[in-house]
């Protein structure tokens, strides 16, 4: 396993930071880690990156104890709202990182080449950061966090500042990175991104897990189903509310939720047997946001 | 540590309270130079030179208008390079990924008070240089008797003067935030003068409770002491004064070995007290 934690928690005096999160993350894979703001995401972060030390519970990186100054030689991580000594050119900074991450002269000047190729910062380097947009600086932060060839990337809200087509282009770094076998752990709550990019995830709430588990199951592989039928009678309504009692039906159109997507047959079959004109029938698979927000509402009702 | 040291050389050298600082400098100097040139212009019309009484004069120009007023302005300078130099990368969160790098926290501090301290004592060393060329240029009658020897260990003491406030604000900047910090570390600044000033009154005074006092506030900044230290290593040969002299008949006093000793373990002590202070800090 390439992190694991045991009951990680921290108190901050008696305020909760976050609580008993158990989770283990595989070579390989990018594992998102959600939550509401003040949740306890950056929290977590921080205990595995070094910069808090836990209350209790125990947390291995790259199967070395957290706080390993070695291991971090590994290890990249790009603070949320990443700051930067802003009288440093993007140079500067790349060279001050690749110093602290002892890489020898000759492989950074190499090494800097490469992650600003990355990034698409070629030929901004030599201006102050000072001057740089947020995305840009947002995407030089990323590219010192790429410099040592990191096995383990710590991207703690890495899009936040940036534009669609800035996102694409992160979404597009993690992917590749996953093909090289590299891990990325990313916290976020931009949850479409994550629902596309994340292999696992674990939803936390108010410092604990809610939720743990591969992408399919977390989106509990139900699905929402569309249907555009007219000439509809209260028989074959109620056959179809034997699939989902809470059914929607207005303006023909009827929006109801199924447990697998071979339920689509039965329903379609079911509304023209019984004399309905079927226009359109579209399954959706339920997003991660509707997941996360009954998950989130659920626990502050509870 | 030499990567966090050559970065913080560089941030000291941007601020712009530098560009301040040097322009202090600027000024500093050339009305000493203008002290200079007016006192010897004097002398010589008098024809005075020699006597006691120039001798006197001189030796205030050397320690107090020159030495005692530029050892004020090195640790000012380096007062406001290091008052923020951890507490504020803290503050603004640019710390977040530098140590979470692969170097260890007490590489941090040490490679911050190597930087820093490298800058600080090049400016003393600039400082001290300038002075005595001044005076030597002018012909201070004074400059001719000073041994090149107590020069270089004067030097040594003055150098080290502004490698000791650097300690404690490395300290200060770790425990404290940056305000905190700019009041604790000039606080006790101050506190080192009045405590110097006390010991002496003191001792003129024979009054042993303000001797007392005098050195429990030096034990907390032992900063005068060391200005002492250096400005009897320079004088010792002629006689030295002093420039909060408020009896004919009072002399500086060479600070006691002990002192001395406690001075040098100042030093390494608060370092690794900023060390143990952060080594566990949390940093949120």
């Amino acid at each position: 396993m390439v992190i694991e934690t045991e009951n990680l928690t921290k108190y901050y005096g008696n305020k909760i930071g976050c609580r008993d999160i158990t989770i283990s993350v595989g070579k390989g894979e990018i594992f998102g880690f959600l939550g509401p703001n003040g949740a306890g995401k950056s929290t977590f972060i921080k205990m595995l990156v070094g910069l808090l030390f836990p209350t209790s519970g125990k947390a291995f990186v790259l199967g070395k104890p957290v706080g390993d100054v070695d291991v971090r030689k590994k290890i990249g991580y790009l603070p949320e709202n990443f700051k930067y000594q802003d009288w440093m050119t993007g140079e500067d900074l790349l060279s001050f990182h690749a110093s602290l991450y002892k890489l020898d002269k000759k492989n950074a000047a190499a090494k800097m080449e490469e992650v600003l190729d990355i990034v698409k910062l070629k030929g901004h380097e030599r201006y102050r950061i000072g001057t740089y947009s947020k995305g840009m600086q947002q995407r030089i932060g990323l590219a010192c966090a790429l410099l040592p060839d990191p096995d383990l990337l710590f991207l703690d809200e890495p899009t936040s500042a940036l534009d669609p087509v800035g996102r694409k282009e992160v979404r597009d770094i993690m992917t590749k990175l996953r093909s090289m076998g590299k891990t990325v752990l990313l916290n976020s709550h931009l949850l479409s991104e994550v629902e596309i990019v994340c292999d696992s995830a674990v939803i936390i709430n108010k410092g604990s897990v809610i939720k743990r588990g591969k992408m399919e199951d977390i989106l509990e592989s139900k699905l929402i189903l569309e249907i555009h039928a007219e000439d509809l009678n209260s028989e074959v309504l109620n056959k179809l509310r034997d699939f989902d009692p809470g059914l929607t039906y207005s303006n023909n159109m009827i929006n109801m939720e199924i447990k697998d997507k071979d339920a689509t047959h039965h329903i379609a079959s079911i509304i023209i047997n019984g004399g309905g004109k079927l226009f359109e029938l579209s399954p959706r698979r339920v997003s991660l946001e509707n997941v996360f927000i009954n998950l989130v509402e659920g626990g502050e009702q509870r | 540590m030499i990567a966090i040291a050559a970065a913080s050389f560089k941030e000291a050298l941007r601020k712009k309270l530098f560009i301040l600082v040097a322009a202090l400098t600027l000024i500093y100097l050339i009305l000493f130079g203008t002290i200079n040139y007016f006192v010897i212009r004097d002398i010589s019309r008098e024809g005075t030179q020699n006597t006691l009484n120039t001798i006197e004069v001189a030796s205030t120009i050397v320690s107090f208008q020159g030495l005692y007023f530029s050892s004020m302005l090195v640790a000012f300078l380096t007062i406001i390079v290091s008052i923020g130099s951890i507490s504020s990368e803290i503050e603004s969160g640019v710390i977040h990924s530098i140590i979470t790098r692969p170097i260890k926290r007490s590489s941090y501090i040490l490679g911050k008070y190597l930087g820093m301290g490298v800058l600080s004592v090049s400016y003393a060393i600039f400082l001290f240089a300038a002075i005595i060329s001044i005076c030597a240029i002018f012909q201070l009658p004074i400059v001719k008797t000073l041994e090149p020897l107590s020069v270089m260990k004067g030097l040594l003491f003055f150098a080290l003067e502004p490698l000791a406030i650097l300690a404690l604000s490395i300290f200060g900047s770790a425990a404290f935030k940056t305000l905190s910090n700019g009041i604790f570390v000039v606080s006790i600044y101050i506190l080192g003068l009045i405590g110097g000033v006390m010991e002496q009154i003191g001792s003129v005074l024979n009054n042993q409770s303000l001797v007392s006092w005098g050195i429990i506030s030096s034990l907390i900044s032992p900063f005068d002491i060391i200005y002492r230290q250096m400005l009897s290593s320079i004088l010792s040969n002629i006689g030295v004064t002093n420039p909060f002299m408020v009896a004919s008949e009072m002399t500086n006093t060479a600070p006691s070995t002990w002192m001395l000793i406690y001075t040098f373990a100042y030093i390494p002590g608060l370092v690794i007290l900023a060390i143990r202070k952060f080594r566990l800090k949390d940093i949120s």
